[in-house]
This record gives C-alpha cells, structure tokens and sequence, in this order.
C-alpha cells in the first residue's frame, strides 16, 4: 500500500539496483512499495508488516526513514541495511536489493503485468470507487429490544442498509439457521460478507466479531497453455501476489480440440481435465498465500477468464458439442457457483465467478481484454490482437464489436519448440544484435544463466536470423554456406545455436530448429491472416485503425519492431501500435473490484459478433501468403522493404 | 456518336526477356530471342501492346528418349540417342530455341557426371545455332551438382536454366549469376510461391527482371483449368503492377501432353477415338495454343505437327492490328 503522511507529497527518485530501474513515489512510500512499482521483487513473507526481516535492502545514497527493528544486527544497520517494508522514503535514494533478498524462481510476467497495468492507466481510473463483487461489512447489530421487536434478519438488514447496502438480498438456509447464535455475542459485532449476483445480493457468510480485513480475491487467467493468476487485496484493489505455471490439462491434448476429443473418447475424461486444471488453479493459490503468508480462508472469490472449452473444463461441463456443428455450448455466461464446487480452494463459502464467453471459440479472455483496453469506449476503431494458442482478434469501438479466432499453437508461449519455456527465471527474453565475437548478446529474465527461450526471445531471434541470412524468407536455414553455429541435429535435422554450453553459464546448447521456425511461422500467420481477413471483412484497411493493441502470451515487452520486421505484427506507425500484457487477467481484475465492469464484460459478450474464419475461403490463401517472413505481399511491409533494399 | 472507350489501360507490362547471345553479345548463337513485354490481357490489342511473338522452345533429351511415344519416335527416328542431332532435328522441325532436358543426370536414368552433362551441353550448343534452354532432372542433390558444371560450360551464350524452386535455389542462382544466364523459377501451381521463390532469389542477388516464371503446367484434361486460373490471376497482378508477378511465364506443354491417355493409347484400346497418330499432335496443340490464351509467353513442345498448327496460331493471333 503505497502511503502519503500529511505534508509529504514531494516526489523524490528512487533507483534500485542491480536491475537499475528508477521509480518517481511520493515521499513516505515504503521502499517496498516503490519497489513493487518499479518491478523490482523483493522478498517479503509477511506482504510488508515488519515481522518476517526478509526484506533486507541496502541504501547506498540518500535518506530513508525507518523505525527500529529488532530484524537487523548493529552491524548490518551500520552497513546501510534497512527493512524495505518499514523503511519510508525521504529524499532521493539509491538502493542495492542484495542477491538474498532477490526472489528466485519467480515467474516476471505476472508481477510485469501488475506494473503494466498501473503504468498505462487501465485500472487507475477504478482506484478510487471499488465497488468488489464480494465485500465484507462490519457493522453492531442493534440488540433486540421488547420496544423493537424487529426479526434478526431484519435488524441486519436494517444495518446493512445504513451501510448503503440496499440490494434485495437473499440468503441459504445454513446462513439464516446460524444467525441467532452470532448476532448475540458479547460485543453485537458481526461480519457480514455479501457476493453479487447479478440484481440480487447474496449473504454467504456472517460471522462474530470484525474479521473484514483483509478481504482478498484471486484473479486467474486460463489460457490453453499457461495459467496466471494474482491475489488482490480487495480494499484497495492491489495485487499482493503473482503466479504462474503451465495448464497441466496440455498432457490429455496442446490444443482445445484435442482436448475436447479426449473427453468424448475417454470415459473420464471430462473428469481428468476438470480436475488437472482444478488441481493448477489451487496450486497457484497456495503459492499466492506462501508469499504473503495468509490463510485462504481470507479469500472470499475467484474470478476467471478463460476461453470457452477451458472454462467448460473448470466447471466440469461437458465441451463436446462446441466441436460438432452448430457448435454450441452449454453456457457462455454461467451465474456465480460456490468455488468448493468445483474444488476450488478458498473461504468454504466463498464464490467463483466467471466472466462472460462470446460464442463456443471466443471465450471469455476476450470478453476481458475489451473491458481491460476500453475498447467500448473509443469512437475511433481499434483492434485487440490476442496471441495464445488460439489467436483472437477483436475490431471494434463504442458502436460496434466484431472478433475472430485462428488456431496459432503455443509455440509462442514458450511450448512445442525445442529449448521453448516461460518467461520464468532464466528464459532468454530479449537477444539482440550479433556481436564481433561471433555471438548473440541478450538478456535473461532475473539475470540468471540461460536456460531457455520465451515468447520474446523468438520474435528477436527470427528478426536475426534473417538479418543475418542464416534463414531465408521461408525460415528455412541455409545449411549451405558453412555458416558457424549452424548444423545437422538429431535425425539430421537443421538447427542453429543460439547459444553455446558454457556461453554465460548456459549448462548445455540452446538451439533453434528448423521445425521450431516453421512452428513460429504457423503461429505468427494464423495471427496476421485472421487480422488481414476480419479487417476485409469489415471493407477496413490497417490504416483505418487507430490503435492496434498486442496482449497475451509474450513474457515482458515485446519488441514491436522485430515484431513487424518478421510480420507477426502490421507494418504501421510506431506510435500506432500498443503492447498491453495480459488483459485476460486485467479484465478479470477490473470485473473482480468493481460489479459495474463485471456487468459491462456481459454486455460486451453480448454485443459481440463471431466471424467463422474456418469456413471462409479466404482465409486459407490469406495464411498462406503470411507464410513466409515478413509476408508474401510485402508491399503490405513497407517499412521492412524499405529496411531490406 | 462516339462509342464509349472500355479499354482497361493496365499499370505496368509483362517484362522482356532476351534469351541467347550472337556473336555481338560475346556468344555464338544467330539469333536471340526475346519474350515477355505484354502490356494488356493475353491478345487483348485494343488494352496495349501484346508483347513479343510466344516462342516455341523444342524439347530434347540427353538421355532416355527413346522412351518417348511412337508417334514422336516416329518423327525424331534414331536422333533421340545422339542430343546433337536431336537438336538439329528439332530446329529443322521450326524451333525457336532448344530446350534441353538434363536426363541423365537422374539416378534412374544413369546418374551422369557433371563433366558428361557439360559435354552434351557443349555439343547442343555446337550443333545448332539457336538460343538453349537447360533444364535439369528434377533431383535437387543431382541438379545442384551438375547444373554449375553447365552453366559454366555454356557461360556467355546467355541460356535458360531451371529449375530454381522454394527449397532449392541458392546453388544455380550463384552459377547463373556468375555466367550471365537467365532463370526459370518453378512453384507447384501456387501463386504465393511463385512470388515468393522470385523474392528468395532476389534476395540472393538475382534481377527479378531476368526471371521466366514456370508455374508447373497440366495437359487439356489433367488439370488445365486449374492451371489457366493461376496464371491468369498472376498475369492480372503483374499487369497490375506486382513486380514480383511481372515476369514472362513458360508452359512445359509437350511434357504433360504426351502423358495423356488420349495421346498415345492405340485406337483398338480406345475404340472411336480415332487414330492416335492424328491424336497425339492434336493433343499437344490444343493445351498449347490454350495457354496462348493464358498468357504463356514461351512454350516447350515436341512435335512438328503440333509445333506448325501452333505456329499458325500464333500468327493468327499476331496478325490483329494494335489499337
């Protein structure tokens, strides 16, 4: 929680190394908290209450205030060391996070997102008016008295409403049987937790005594390949913590029609998948409360995005008819369930919620990235471009709202290629140029020895290789030339070393392949061609557009130019094109904190209109001719032509 | 009153290429050839000019030809095992240029040295004084290994070689490039391809002004509407200004017409076809003078009859007067 005392509102310049990342807070802020801004992660067990000592930071120029702390021994105090939690800015500072208190392992996507999303204002708007879709009130009940005989509901309802709670309110029968015994506890203090749903509120919970704080809620985002998911506080709408692992459900199929196969020809195999992406979801929200060392009784719910097969799977309902014609399933906008139904691990009474899907291929991910970018409310067109497994393209402004989907593969998600991962610790995120000592410089994520290739990592890499014309406009390697780092791998098949065993203390080679190239082909065509097509569609040109927007699966900051240079993205100007992170998540964030958007996610599933890619004629000549790097039509690449020649 | 004019005046023309190199150009052929320039629809003269006359390219065989039908065989006699000869006959028979195929080199058909290829190579060129066309067998290990030789054995006569394709250029465009020969580009029916092979070898430093285009070609029955729709939709694009579509298109004719069953099956196995001397020529002709019709710029053919009949079109069609 970012804090400002009385009088402190300068803003002073804090930089934290080794990562060299400079933040602007106002004076007062704890250095954990300029810390979490910069997107810097400083361990910290105890989410910042000055009891854990893990946070141990060094200020080496510039004035910190910090009270005494028993964490920290003369010694280090004499050394510069300070508790980031309690140590609150005063001056301009520069502070040195020592490897110890640097989290490892720790997936950078998820905690990017967070930074992303204060820095390009999606959720700032909401700050000030959360409004969560599961609030705990703590209010005294006025005893019954013989002067006001009023039920005991009544009298609840009573305090409610001086609260401004004065939704119609229904509530179960366990509830109601329990509520003579709490409202008649010394003190006359409850806590009421209160879920929406839809134009009815629901009492799920009332309990003796104040337990409203904390009130935390975990946004999760599904995808086919990755799940994500953040605990927030609901209080003030932050995110406490991030996680990240792989959708478990990829070993029963890579892709939702495989998936959904498993299931018709597997007796139980609905039951295999509901219960692998169950069992991911739990253990990313154990790792939620490890890191702030919570209980998860303190979440009251869970909100989900995801794409409609997969969303189908974590409520156990059968996707088999979303695969055979007319393709429909059983429900896009499912109400609230109580997340125990489903084997969600959270408060026993607490809610899952899942945010609307538009149609059997466009799933609710979708439905979040509109509401996160603000896509309804733009007069001008924009377009939302969503690389993950399935690539999603949404066109659309305050009037209109059109989307298609094209099978891209996760190759770009750091799955199905050779030395492919997550942009966890270690993953190469970006490579820059070749250097004179015949090698690629790049970066990993947390610094670490490389182990691997995320998302971003390709986008430069294919940018390279063509650059250097290791690979020709088909992606193919030119084996011919006696070119360095170029070989015959396993089964004779070509491959490029991009980075050697030992280079930086990479303990083995990180290679791509020839069939990793026609892999990220695939992908970035489907992408481009659904674009091209939807855009044709609507008789629209890129330059109609006045904004496109890149979210989904890349790690950290996509490179926007090597991005068109090898046509994943249209060549339009710079300033045109806008990478947004996760909006899956964002989207179920925003909905998370505030009824009103979740209800807006509603309206804009409904107003959406499915273009069938699969069945148009056009689409396929379309992929073909984005087959090739940056496209067949390079006219359609005029700043990469003019690069080239 | 005056009609209106509903002449489509296209963006950009079909590009000239010239084949072979006289004696003036550093070479020893009589004559060049040259092909492309169309600035409108195939024969369309009222939209612009139709470009240079299509040439016909007769087609020999180093090795392997006796293997070719009766009815060729009939015409050629015992010339198809001596590629010298052939190629005298084919230019008796009214050749523009010769189109020698580089059998042998196929493993199935001998596998010949690189230095026998050249030497068929040096004795077509000395026989006959047309432009050549050299064209391999198809084999990429093979073709890479023998098709330099060539080209350097015929450096400075300006030739024809092909084929480049998607997955294999690189070798041939450097020979090329290094002896000054043109280039023919080969997609399998895919105008995508197309384009993109022409910009994988400009990549490697090859004029996209000194490619032929071969998109494959079908016989009349096999497959030649599908064909004809490919090469009118290039054909538009590059009138349309799509320099990458812009190049003169080869029709490999006699190939594909002299593997039709309507070609060369007996008359007593295809009762009331009639006879298969008349059949086969006619066959040939008729794919050909077709893909006159879809804007073939350079036809490979084979035999004499169907090389007149065709000729005989062409004059016909050259014979309408420019707007």
């Amino acid at each position: 929680m970012i804090t400002s005392e009385s009088g402190t509102k300068t803003k002073y310049m804090v930089e934290f190394l080794p990562a060299g990342l400079k933040v602007e807070v106002p004076g007062g802020t704890t250095v954990l908290d300029a810390a979490r801004i910069a997107g810097v992660v400083i361990d910290s067990l105890c989410g910042g209450d000055g009891v854990c000592g893990k946070c141990r930071v060094i200020v080496r120029h510039g004035i910190v205030r910090a009270a005494a702390t028993q964490s920290l021994t003369r010694e280090e105090i004499r050394q510069g060391y300070v508790l980031a939690c309690e140590a609150r800015i005063d001056g301009n500072v520069l502070i040195d996070v020592p490897t110890a208190s640097q989290v490892r392992g720790k997936v950078r996507d998820a905690d990017a997102v967070d930074i992303r999303v204060r820095e390009s204002g999606l959720l700032e708007r909401q700050r000030n008016e959360l409004d969560p879709l599961v609030k705990k009130h703590c209010l005294r009940m006025e005893p019954a008295r013989l002067e006001n005989p009023q039920s005991d509901l009544n009298r609840l309802y009573h305090e409610l409403a001086k609260l401004n709670c004065r939704e119609e309110s229904q509530l179960g029968l366990s509830v109601l049987r329990r509520l003579p015994g709490v409202v008649r506890n010394a003190s006359g203090v409850v806590t009421v937790t209160s879920a929406h749903r839809g134009a009815l509120t629901e009492i799920t919970d009332i309990v003796s005594g104040d337990s409203s704080n904390p009130n935390l809620a975990v946004a999760v985002d599904i995808g086919t390949t990755s799940v994500v998911a953040h605990l927030i506080d609901v209080a003030t709408g932050q995110s406490l913590s991030s996680a990240a692992k792989y959708n478990s459900q990829a070993v029963y199929g890579g892709d939702v029609l495989r998936r959904i196969m498993y299931c018709i020809e597997q007796p139980d195999g609905l039951t295999q998948l509901h219960t692998a992406v169950i069992e991911d979801i739990n253990t990313l929200i154990r790792e939620l409360l490890d890191k702030v060392q919570l209980s998860e009784n303190y979440i009251t719910f869970v909100v989900a995005a995801g794409n409609t097969t997969i969303m189908h799977t974590v409520m156990g309902m059968n996707p088999e008819w979303i695969r055979r014609e007319p393709y429909v399933g059983v429900s896009y906008q499912p109400p609230p369930f109580r997340a125990a139904e489903l084997g969600i691990m959270i408060h026993p009474r607490g809610l899952f919620y899942s945010l609307p899907c538009v149609s059997s291929f466009i799933g609710a991910d979708i439905t979040a990235g509109v509401l996160a970018t603000g896509m309804t409310q733009s007069d001008e067109p924009r377009m939302l471009i969503d690389i993950g497994t399935n690539g999603e393209i949404v066109i659309g402004n305050k009037d209109w709202m059109v989307c298609a989907s094209a099978s891209a593969g996760p190759a770009f998600e750091g799955a199905e290629t050779r030395d492919g991962m997550r942009a966890t610790c270690g993953a190469i995120d970006h490579i820059r140029g070749w250097s004179s000592g015949q090698r690629f410089s790049f970066s990993t994520v947390g610094n670490e020895s490389p182990c691997g290739l995320c998302g971003t990592a390709y986008v430069d890499l294919l940018a390279q290789l063509l650059r250097l014309q290791v690979m020709d406009k088909t992606g193919r390697l030119n084996t011919g030339n006696g070119i360095a780092r170029l070989r015959k791998g396993a089964e004779g098949e070509p491959e490029f070393v991009v980075v050697k065993r030992g280079e930086r203390g990479a303990s083995r080679d990180l290679v791509i392949t020839q069939s990793d190239i026609a892999n990220l082909m695939r992908a970035k065509a489907a992408v481009y061609a659904a674009s091209k097509i939807l855009l044709t569609s609507l008789g629209l040109t890129m330059s109609d557009l006045s904004e496109i927007m890149v979210a989904g699966a890349f790690g950290n900051f996509l490179d926007l130019e090597n991005a068109v240079f090898i046509g994943l993205l249209p060549d339009v100007p710079g300033e045109k094109l806008r990478f947004v992170g996760n909006t899956s998540l964002v989207g179920a964030k925003m909905a998370a904190l505030d009824r009103q958007r979740y209800q807006e996610a509603r309206r804009i599933a409904n107003s959406m209109t499915y273009f069938e890619l699969s069945t148009d004629p056009r689409f396929m000549e379309a992929f073909t001719s984005a087959c090739f790097f940056p496209h067949t039509n390079i006219e359609e690449f005029p700043s990469v032509m003019a690069k080239v020649s | 009153m005056k009609a209106q004019d509903t002449a489509t005046k296209w963006a950009a023309a079909i590009n000239e290429v010239r084949i072979g190199a006289t004696p003036a150009d550093g070479g020893t052929r009589r004559n060049t050839v040259t092909i492309g320039g169309a600035q409108c629809v195939p024969w369309l003269a009222y939209e612009g000019k139709t470009g240079n006359r299509p040439a016909i390219a007769v087609e020999i065989w180093d090795r392997g030809g006796e293997t070719w039908p009766g009815a060729l065989l009939e015409q050629y006699g015992d010339c198809v095992k001596d590629p010298a000869a052939w190629a005298k006959k084919a230019a008796e028979f009214g050749a523009d240029l010769i189109c020698l195929k580089l059998m042998g080199a196929h493993p199935a058909m001998g596998g010949i040295s690189a230095r026998e290829a050249a030497d068929t190579v040096k004795s077509v060129l000395a026989a006959v004084d047309l432009p050549l066309i050299v064209w391999g067998c198809d084999v990429n290990e093979r073709d890479n290994e023998v098709l330099p030789k060539c080209s350097e054995a015929a450096k400075g006569e300006n030739c024809l070689f092909g084929t480049i394709k998607e997955k294999n250029y690189r070798t041939l465009v450097a020979s090329c490039l290094a002896d000054g020969h043109k280039l023919l580009a080969e997609s399998p029916l895919d105008i995508n391809i197309a384009k993109q092979l022409n910009v994988l070898a400009h990549d490697v430093g090859y004029p996209l002004e000194q490619l032929v285009i071969f998109p494959t070609t079908a016989a009349l029955g096999y497959g030649f509407e599908y064909v004809y729709s490919i090469m009118e939709r290039s054909r538009l694009a590059g009138l349309g200004g799509d320099p990458l579509l812009r190049q003169p298109t080869l029709c490999d004719v006699g190939l594909q017409a002299w593997r039709a069953k309507e070609a060369i099956t007996a008359e007593d196995a295809l009762p009331g076809f009639g006879p298969v001397g008349a059949r086969g020529p006619l066959w040939e002709a008729i794919t050909a003078t077709n893909y006159l019709q879809a804007g073939a710029d350079l036809l490979v053919m084979r035999h004499p009859g169907s090389i007149r009949l065709v000729k005989e079109s062409i004059d016909r069609l050259c014979s309408v007067p420019a707007a």
